[in-house]
């Protein structure tokens, strides 16, 4: 089918023939395309080309807050830090405030971003707005980019957030030293540990609600591949869904490296794919 | 052009080849099931065809750059249900780089201004429709592609939606209207394109369809007739125009269709004039004191081109082989 502007309009209606109750409609449009020429002219240099990625972030972050389930989700997470906060790791020794910090600061987040994540890129589906997305963008790929890229944005932050707050809580607890305040690389390295799993779960959870295109086929498909990485041996902890827990579980004294490079590769796998069936059409 | 998509056995269009020329209302038509929004996605590159191209401007959906400045498109009345209008609005207009200004422009347009603020979930499926149409109008598009917009809207929508297609084509916009509602397009669109089982039946301008008629009843239909026949020698002897006011840039009616005599005998009390003629036959009937049973004017016969054009299953199965049967109409 080619649709061919060839110019002119041999069965076009006449302006004349328009019937009166059209009018009114007629001139608001009138008014509207005037606006919109002025309005085109005033920003004539963006226009023409397409959303860069920081844009199509900052669109993803828009719609997360302007959905009252994942708003809903990421402060009912903030709020039960408080309690978190006040009453859990109390009266433990020293060693235990430091080795707690990792779980308690990423391990929940972890898990929480991951079901963000299958909410971001899933309920597009679900609720059909995909359309209109690939409409406005053709190029999934980037849609896609700006999804996992918004999860690690928040990942980032909200584990910069928990974090924090369970560094100065220790302190508050224990002491400085006993938080590494005296050796900041070391605090920097358990950071960086937590961002980068919570990150890594996160991007798992945009790329299997890609691929399922289904809220509910993603999580039951999480939970289910979860619960078989926990029966073998081999698969432990070192699965897409389990490798989180593998390193966040653990001590912050201790790393398991295995899992922390499984979290890290099971993300850019499952990116692969979700980019790969991109291509998969969108019928009606 | 030669567009065919098949998904596994069934073949959702073969070999479909139209075209829709700038400033004009294309009409889409065909059964449920016959292939018009699989070429509709096609077109808008969302579903990848198995063979064949659809081009807009020479080049496909995805190549255009920022295509939702060029093409504003309502496939389904889609929205995330917790989100409030303007909040969904403003999420496609982002990446368009189009302001706050342009959504509240949009939503007034359509009606919406009122219910700018409440969740697209409690909104009715014709409001979903007006925000659809508000979504695509957001670039300021030169072509709209509207898959079955009627869908939901009530009488009053229906209208509303004809008059706004009427004055988008009048601005010399173009527009590309699926539908199985034929009373819906028959008074909007310029040109016709009806698919039937993935197969373009028919891809015809309006007036080629056939411009409708007048059928009027009497017990003296002799009597009108010949009076109506002398109506004609002297127009022709005095060689006025329409004088009817009907009809504004249409063809002489007393010529349009039926030959000299402008009315047809087609049973023992009832007589077919060509499409414009209602208002003279009332006012000679009126002069000659002639009772009429009735009297009425019937649009273009879309309804039964269509029909006969697409009588019969249309599921999609095995119909990649046979021929593409032609229609038969008037003034061809």
């Amino acid at each position: 089918m080619t649709t061919s502007f060839t110019g002119g309009s041999p069965g076009g209606r006449p302006a004349d023939a328009q019937p009166a109750d059209a009018q009114p409609a007629n001139a608001q449009r009138a008014s509207h395309r005037r606006g919109a020429v002025a309005s085109r002219s005033d920003t004539h240099t963006p226009a023409g080309r397409p959303a860069g990625i920081g844009l199509l972030v900052r669109t993803e972050l828009f719609k997360l807050s302007t959905s009252r389930g994942q708003r809903a989700a990421v402060a009912l997470f903030l709020l039960v830090q408080i309690p978190m906060l006040a009453f859990w790791g109390r009266g433990t020794l020293p060693e235990s405030t430091w080795d707690g910090l990792r779980s308690r600061s990423g391990l929940l987040l972890g898990y929480l971003l991951m079901a963000l994540g299958v909410q971001i890129a899933a309920s597009e589906f679900r609720w059909r707005t995909a359309t209109l997305t690939w409409l406005v963008t053709p190029a999934r790929h980037r849609v896609l980019g700006a999804q996992l890229l918004t999860v690690v944005v928040l990942g980032t932050v909200l584990s910069a957030l928990t974090f924090t707050a369970w560094v100065v809580c220790g302190v508050a607890r224990q002491d400085g030293p006993t938080m590494r305040l005296d050796r900041p690389g070391e605090l920097a390295a358990a950071f960086a540990v937590v961002a980068v799993t919570v990150c890594a779960a996160g991007v798992v959870g945009v790329s299997a609600g890609a691929l399922t295109r289904g809220p509910s086929a993603a999580l039951l498909g999480l939970v289910g591949v979860g619960l078989l990485e926990l029966i073998g041996d081999s698969t432990r902890f070192r699965g897409p869904v389990t490798s989180p827990l593998g390193v966040l579980g653990w001590p912050t004294s201790e790393l398991s490296t295995v899992s922390l490079w499984a979290s890290v590769g099971w993300a850019v796998a499952a990116t692969a794919a979700a980019l790969a069936a991109l291509r998969r059409d969108l019928p009606g | 052009m030669n567009l065919t998509k098949r998904y596994r056995r069934v073949h959702a269009v073969t070999d479909v080849s139209f075209a829709v020329r700038r400033g004009s209302v294309t009409g889409f038509l065909g059964p449920n099931g016959s292939g018009k929004t699989t070429t509709l996605r096609v077109l808008l590159g969302l579903v990848t065809p198995t063979s064949g191209h659809a081009l807009i401007d020479g080049r496909r959906y995805r190549e255009l750059a920022n295509p939702a400045r060029h093409v504003g498109a309502v496939l389904e009345p889609a929205a995330y249900p917790t989100r409030a209008a303007v909040d969904h609005l403003h999420a496609l207009a982002l990446p368009l780089r189009v302001g706050r200004d342009r959504v509240d422009e949009v939503l007034g347009l359509v009606g919406l201004e009122d219910a700018a603020g409440r969740a697209v979930g409690s909104f009715s499926l014709g409001m979903r429709q007006r925000l659809a149409l508000a979504g695509a109008l957001l670039g300021d598009p030169e072509l709209l592609v509207l898959d079955e917009p009627a869908n939901g809207l009530d009488p009053e929508g229906i209208r509303w939606l004809r008059d706004f297609l009427r004055s988008w084509a009048a601005e010399g916009r173009t527009a590309l209207l699926s539908s199985h509602v034929l009373a819906e397009v028959t008074q909007t669109v310029d040109h016709v394109v009806i698919i039937d089982r993935g197969r373009v039946a028919l891809d015809a301008p309006m007036p080629e369809i056939g411009s409708g008629s007048v059928t009027v009843r009497t017990p003296h239909a002799d009597l009108l007739a010949d009076l109506l026949a002398d109506l004609l020698a002297a127009d022709d002897g005095a060689g006025t125009g329409t004088g009817t006011g009907v009809d504004i840039g249409g063809p002489h009616p007393l010529r349009a269709a039926d030959g000299p005599a402008p009315a047809r005998r087609v049973g023992p009390d009832e007589l077919r004039l060509p499409y414009g003629w209602a208002a003279r036959v009332g006012q000679l009937a009126a002069e000659h004191r002639i009772p009429l049973v009735e009297l009425h004017t019937t649009g273009p016969d879309l309804e039964g081109v269509f029909f006969a054009l697409t009588r019969g299953g249309s599921d999609g199965r095995d119909t990649a082989a046979g021929p593409v049967r032609r229609p038969r109409m008037a003034g061809r």
